[in-house]
């Protein structure tokens, strides 16, 4: 869904049931939703909201594939990031905190 | 002559046993090692251990036993056997699940049959049936479609992502009765999901996908699902020599050692390749499934490895009887919560030992509370 410069992910009409970090071990995997939807994404749009809402069993890598990997492999920085992406699991708090703690891992390991 | 004979026995009941019998047995071997097979069958007995156990933490004797046991089966086995279970008295699941694996491989391998023989204890045969080793071989045994299905599910060989999204379904459906919390749900799932991907990244490295098997086993006990995972590849501590975060970690878990390695570190040589060298004889399988299991905890590893083993361990966390289990190569990790003198759950403490004889593989179990639904809330 488009509004303006605004776009809104769904991460399970990707796939419905997406897991594991590499696409070496699974298509469907962070490092593909990543590099296939979210970095185009955020490239073509001013903000980018990823919404994660339909599948509650995501992997921690998975996560910090997609997530923690703009910083690492994609040379965004969380600053950046801060201003044009936001998330959201309509059931799942922890999934939130768990982005926002890769996206953070992956800034302190850049910067230091 | 034999028309005459072949035509008596269909007439009668004994006769037509007795012919069938004959015709079932052409084909089978009859020079077989005196005491080692059960007459008439010419299939090969296997007495089966009084006791199978490979936590190997308390109890080395029968540790080192089991081992011995399904290292002696692989390795002698070559023609349809039966696993005799009659004088067994007691199976730790996690045994189970590697003696499991190891029937698999002999039947699918070396394309044999097993009988299995019950013991006398009840419990033993209870696992025996839970664990579903009476039906290797059948069709009907590890069909994904099926799965939800299950009254239980038994030990479920899979490749990969293969079975994943079935046993959190079977966990969820079954023996949650769909009302398992979303929150519950994410905390399971990652975990299950994580450790069949670690399986992958830890015991076949250079494999390809179809080739990275593993065996896992659900099974409730008193409020508690015990999930178990075994793999047969290189182990844990073995995988992570060569990662990239390994320096990181060794200096601070490990900060004379990580020392003593940089200070032979040859010109133009990378710490990697120092610690490589060096590893044989500066780091023990103690230390390095230690540094495996420490995961990004120290907030220092941001190189993308080391997040499954914090998935489960939070289930370990969130559980005042939870216990991971991690068995690979020549050592043993446990993770449990520590009682305080008035015998409340306190803070969670790993603990490592060095085994008394080397464990093929990787075998980790963990458990997580199923009977207290309201703990855990969304808002």
């Amino acid at each position: 869904m488009t509004n303006q410069n605004m776009i809104t992910l769904s991460v399970v009409k990707w796939h419905a049931k997406p897991k594991f970090r590499s696409r070496d071990r699974y298509e469907w995997c962070g490092e593909a939703y990543r590099e296939d939807i979210l970095v185009p994404a955020l490239l073509e749009n001013e903000k980018v909201m990823v919404d994660l809402t339909g599948y509650n069993r995501y992997g921690r890598s998975f996560i910090d594939e997609t997530f923690g990997g703009l910083i690492r492999s994609e040379n965004f920085t969380l600053s950046e990031l801060n201003e044009k992406l936001t998330y959201k699991h309509d059931l799942l708090k922890s999934v939130e905190e768990l982005i926002k703690e890769r996206l953070e891992a992956a800034e302190n390991e850049r910067i230091s | 002559m034999q028309k005459t004979i072949e035509r008596y026995r269909s007439q009668t009941q004994v006769g037509k046993k007795r012919f069938e019998k004959q015709l079932a047995r052409q084909g089978k071997v009859y020079n077989r090692p005196k005491g080692t097979k059960s007459p008439g069958s010419g299939r090969v007995i296997i007495s089966v251990p009084s006791v199978l156990n490979v936590y190997g933490y308390d109890d080395e004797h029968n540790f080192i036993e089991t081992v011995k046991f399904v290292e002696r089966l692989k390795k002698n086995i070559k023609s349809d056997f039966t696993l005799d279970f009659y004088n067994t008295k007691d199976t730790k699941v996690a045994a189970m699940v590697f003696l499991f694996a190891a029937v698999d491989d002999l039947i699918s391998e070396k394309n044999l049959t097993c009988k299995i023989r019950l013991s006398k204890e009840k419990s033993v045969n209870r696992l025996i049936n839970a664990t579903g080793i009476r039906k290797i071989g059948n069709e009907s045994h590890n069909n994904a479609a099926d799965i939800v299905n299950y009254h239980r599910l038994p030990v479920l060989k899979g490749v990969n992502e293969e079975y994943t999204e079935e046993v959190i379904d079977f966990i969820k459906f079954k023996i949650y009765k769909n009302k398992m919390e979303p929150e519950q749900e994410q905390v399971l799932g990652s975990a299950i999901i994580e450790a069949v991907e670690n399986v992958g990244n830890h015991a076949y490295p250079d494999e390809a996908n179809e080739d990275r098997t593993w065996w896992m086993f659900t099974e409730v006990i008193a409020g508690q699902l015990f999930l178990t995972i075994y793999d047969k590849g290189i182990g844990m501590p073995k995988s992570i020599l060569g990662h990239k975060w390994l320096p990181k970690a060794l200096k601070s878990a490990y900060p004379d050692i990580y020392s003593n390695i940089i200070a032979k570190q040859k010109g133009g040589e990378s710490i990697i390749g120092t610690i490589l060298r060096l590893a044989s004889v500066s780091l023990n399988d103690i230390h390095l499934l230690n540094l495996a299991m420490s995961g990004d905890v120290s907030g220092t590893m941001a190189q993308g490895r080391g997040q499954g083993s914090k998935s489960i361990k939070s289930l370990v966390k969130e559980n005042s009887n939870g216990r991971l289990w991690i068995v690979s190569n020549n050592a043993v990790y446990r993770l449990m919560q520590l009682k305080t003198a008035d015998n409340k759950s306190g803070e969670i403490e790993p603990d490592i030992k060095k085994l008394p004889r080397f464990f093929p593989g990787t075998l980790i179990q963990w458990n997580i509370k199923i009977d207290d639904k309201s703990k855990h809330d969304n808002s």
